[in-house]
């Protein structure tokens, strides 16, 4: 069976290499760092993933947590996962040193993200659930609930949930029916339900704290009167013993895939006793909330790489291994079989896989750079980096979600009847990877932010600066004669993109907004190419710079790269062409056009 | 109490290996790590240090990035280390390596306790910690798979073949080879990674120590083994070819 989950040449590759992340080193607030200390953490990640996660990964697919009527049973290792993610830092890693964290880079914890997700996206998300939640208690709460509750959440001992869903508020936060009526002793009074809340109660830990929207009384209609709250499980009374604070939970679903996390129903305030401690200032909870969302949707796309690479590295030991047919060329059926690998369809098969996880990886990376950035680069460089990120954030999250969904599948492929049964992994990074486009925000919600919000905010800008990266590695790319020719293909591309965008904001200055985000999901597609083939063009300079002083092994790490790279623009960006025969004709508002009855039957 | 555990890195083994000149492992495409076993020694010597206070020391024969995983070690726990770095050693053998850690133990002086790995990942030789206890003139166990400690009074299970454990009585200073599954070996923390790279690592070559070993085996060559899949089919009808492989099963393979 398949024991390799990833590359970690690659990720190295990626992450020295082709995005050097060493320069973050100049920065006072990564000081402490150094490439030696990187490569520990990436080796820790790596032992953590190999040792503990990956071993139980089927079994968390087969035995998935079950409702036990007043919580969820989850797998026994839950337990010592969230311990060992709080003792081990992993959980406050992030974090500044005044809040106990380890200002780790968000490049190089996305890394490890990327590690544990292809080892065992489930267990994986407990603690990472548990972060999201934890930085916005630092960002925005008191230092009450950060002694009360962060404490007790960093350390792995109480879990930590994101809860925004509700039975008729899902892609539409704006409809959140959940309230919060104030109270003279400061604290809210919460009643509702929330719905499909990641890991909302289990029993792996000893409390659950959401930080949950909710509409306190007399609030403004839409997503303006939010607020944000913790609203734990069992609360810490007066003599700092936990009670129970009215936060039922009434079911779990059963999923397709990324079976080993529970999705729970919660029902707040049955018994008129469920207490919310309001975290910042009332009627400001969405934008709280999408303060932690770049970092989120960055963690989603690392998710859905980390996937597909567990099933491209099943795939390809079985394609090394299975022996079926001969050359197309060997007419003698006495010669032995040879490996499937030698198959021209399934290198095809194999090389797409590639395409899109190193494509999807590097995009990650550099996202992540970008998101360290923000946080020490200073006046207009800051700047840059901020749009940029808002500008890329709604494709690192889709790319490799959708993506990965073809990627898994291809997987399957490889493996023919035997892929497509439970005696072998990748039909369970199939399922598990179903889950990217729709949580964190559908690719639908993603697509609409990138066209109507992103392309067009602050008059362009953003996209601008898009333009002008991409552009400077096309530049750096002409200089080296193996790769002009891919730097001209890109550039074409960027000039299709600069048409069609221009095409689809015409409609839309036309006032017709509906037709203008019709086939936003389109656009997004269109973007995400020509966004990875601008990666994959970065990972081309690198390696080629790189192949000059390789070692013999290395070469064939190189030169595949170099062939990935080509594949990727010989294969993938041609697509782009259909795409644009689509959007260059969205005025036509085909779908808007449609009325519900054209689905009668 | 004061332990002193010796470190060995080595490839890991899901690493592509590939001999150049027959001599070496070209190393371009290998990752290194702890040796497993050693996780374990280094583990039992941290428990022993929580519980009786005192201090573990890493001590490391190896190359530039064997510092890597001493730090590693760091990260678990240790409090500092000792890494001869020094190239006459490292092609040297076990006895080498076992004359080096023994002098390289003498200058922390005072340990109570040596532990090792109950063998090295690579070159499974399992001597390096009984010519090590040899030369220091201690007692030694090997194979421990349970550990008490009272006072200089040791009580150790040590495992034999079949499933059972003999239980050894013996006195600190001692030396003791520690077999895989006697405790779970920590993780490093994020913490503990960034409190390694500030901790000491003193870097020693073979004449600091005042020790020149010299090799008590040749290294000849290193090799694949290559493995025979020889099948004939024997062709005719029954009769011929029951016939031919009688004689066969006779005359070439000598087995009738």
């Amino acid at each position: 069976m398949a024991q390799k989950f990833y590359s970690e040449q690659n990720l190295k590759f990626t992450l020295y290499d082709v995005h050097g992340i060493e320069s973050l080193l100049e920065y006072d607030y990564f000081r402490d760092y150094s490439r030696e200390s990187f490569d520990m953490i990436l080796d820790t990640a790596k032992k953590i993933a190999t040792d503990f996660m990956f071993p139980i990964t089927s079994e968390m697919d087969k035995n998935p947590p079950e409702y036990t009527g007043d919580t969820i049973k989850v797998h026994a290792a839950v337990r010592p996962f969230m311990k060992t993610s709080g003792d081990g830092g992993w959980i406050n890693a992030l974090f500044p040193y005044e809040e106990g964290g380890q200002q780790m880079p968000v490049s190089i914890y996305n890394a490890c993200q990327f590690i544990f997700a292809a080892a065992n996206y489930s267990i994986s998300v407990y603690p990472s659930l548990t972060h999201g939640a934890v930085d916005l208690i630092y960002s925005y709460g008191s230092e009450e609930i950060k002694e009360k509750y962060a404490t007790n959440m960093v350390a792995g001992k109480w879990q930590g949930t994101m809860a925004l869903t509700e039975p008729e508020a899902g892609s539409s936060l704006s409809d959140v029916k959940t309230t919060a009526v104030p109270t003279e002793h400061g604290y809210y009074l919460i009643n509702g339900q929330k719905t499909f809340i990641s890991a909302g109660d289990h029993d792996g830990v000893d409390n659950i704290v959401h930080l949950m929207l909710a509409r306190i009384k007399g609030a403004p209609a839409g997503v303006k009167g939010l607020s944000l709250f913790v609203v734990p499980k069992m609360r810490i009374n007066d003599k700092g013993k936990l009670e129970f604070n009215d936060v039922s939970c009434a079911g779990c679903y059963h999923k397709m895939g990324y079976r080993g996390a529970p999705i729970a129903q919660l029902a707040m305030g049955e018994n008129d006793d469920c207490r919310g401690y309001l975290v910042g200032e009332a009627n400001r909870g969405l934008a709280y909330m999408f303060q932690m969302m770049n970092g989120a949707r960055i963690h989603v796309g690392a998710g859905a790489a980390g996937i597909s690479s567990a099933a491209y590295h099943a795939a390809l030991e079985y394609c090394r291994e299975r022996l079926q047919g001969r050359r197309i060329t060997e007419k003698d059926p006495t010669k032995p079989q040879i490996p499937i690998i030698e198959h021209a369809d399934v290198k095809r098969m194999l090389a797409a896989q590639r395409g899109i996880i190193e494509g999807s990886l590097s995009l990650i990376v550099y996202a992540g750079k970008l998101l360290d950035l923000t946080l020490v680069a200073q006046g207009e460089e800051k700047e840059r980096c901020e749009l940029l990120l808002d500008f890329l954030t709604p494709i690192v999250k889709s790319y490799p979600s959708e993506m990965g969904l073809f990627s898994t599948s291809l997987a399957i492929q490889c493996l023919g009847g035997y892929g497509y049964s439970d005696e072998f992994p990748v039909e369970q990074y199939m399922r598990d990877v179903r889950i990217h486009p729709i949580h964190e925000g559908t690719t639908g919600i993603q697509a609409m932010d990138l066209l109507g919000r992103k392309v067009v905010m602050k008059s362009g800008r953003a996209m601008s600066i898009y333009l002008e990266e991409v552009g400077k590695t096309v530049g750096a790319a002409k200089g080296i004669a193996e790769l002009a020719p891919y730097a001209d293909k890109l550039k074409r591309a960027l000039d299709l993109l600069g048409e069609v965008t221009a095409s689809l904001v015409g409609i839309a200055m036309k006032g017709e907004t509906d037709r203008f985000l019709a086939d936003a999901t389109l656009y997004l597609e269109l973007s995400e190419i020509i966004c990875v083939a601008w990666q994959w063009l970065a990972q081309g300079i690198a390696a080629g710079t790189a192949l000059g002083a390789a070692s013999e092994s290395d070469r064939d790490f190189l030169e595949g790269k170099i062939y990935v790279m080509r594949y990727f623009f010989e294969y993938d960006l041609p697509r782009i062409e259909g795409l644009r025969a689509r959007l260059m004709n969205a005025a036509d508002g085909l779908t808007v056009s449609m009325r519900p009855e054209h689905f009668t039957d | 109490m004061k332990i002193a555990v010796c470190l060995k890195q080595v490839p890991d083994m899901e690493s592509k290996f590939k001999i150049v000149d027959g001599k070496k492992i070209d190393e371009s495409q290998i990752a290194f790590k702890i040796n497993d076993f050693d996780n374990y020694a280094v583990e039992a010597a941290l428990q022993l240090k929580e519980k009786l206070g005192g201090e573990v020391v890493i001590v490391t024969c190896g190359p530039d990035r064997a510092s890597k995983d001493i730090r590693q070690a760091f990260a678990m726990g240790a409090d500092w280390g000792i890494h001869v770095n020094d190239p006459a050693v490292e092609s040297g053998d076990n006895f080498v390596v076992a004359s080096v850690l023994q002098k390289a133990i003498e200058t922390i002086g005072g340990v109570d306790l040596v532990l090792t790995g109950v063998q090295a990942e690579d070159d499974q030789a399992a001597v390096t910690g009984v010519m090590l206890a040899d030369l220091m003139g201690l007692p030694h166990c090997t194979n421990v798979k349970k550990l008490e400690i009272n006072g200089n009074n040791l009580t150790v299970n040590r495992e034999l073949e079949g499933g059972f454990n003999e239980v050894i009585e013996m006195s600190a200073p001692a030396v003791l080879s520690i077999q895989s599954g006697i405790n779970e070996p920590r993780y490093p923390t994020l913490p503990g990674i960034m409190k390694a790279k500030k901790k000491r690592l003193d870097v020693k070559k073979g004449a600091d120590l005042g020790v020149s070993p010299k090799s008590k085996t040749d290294f000849i060559k290193m090799f694949f083994p290559v493995s025979e899949h020889k099948a004939e089919i024997i062709q005719g009808d029954p009769a011929t070819a029951a016939a031919k492989l009688i004689e066969k099963l006779k005359t070439e393979a000598k087995v009738i």
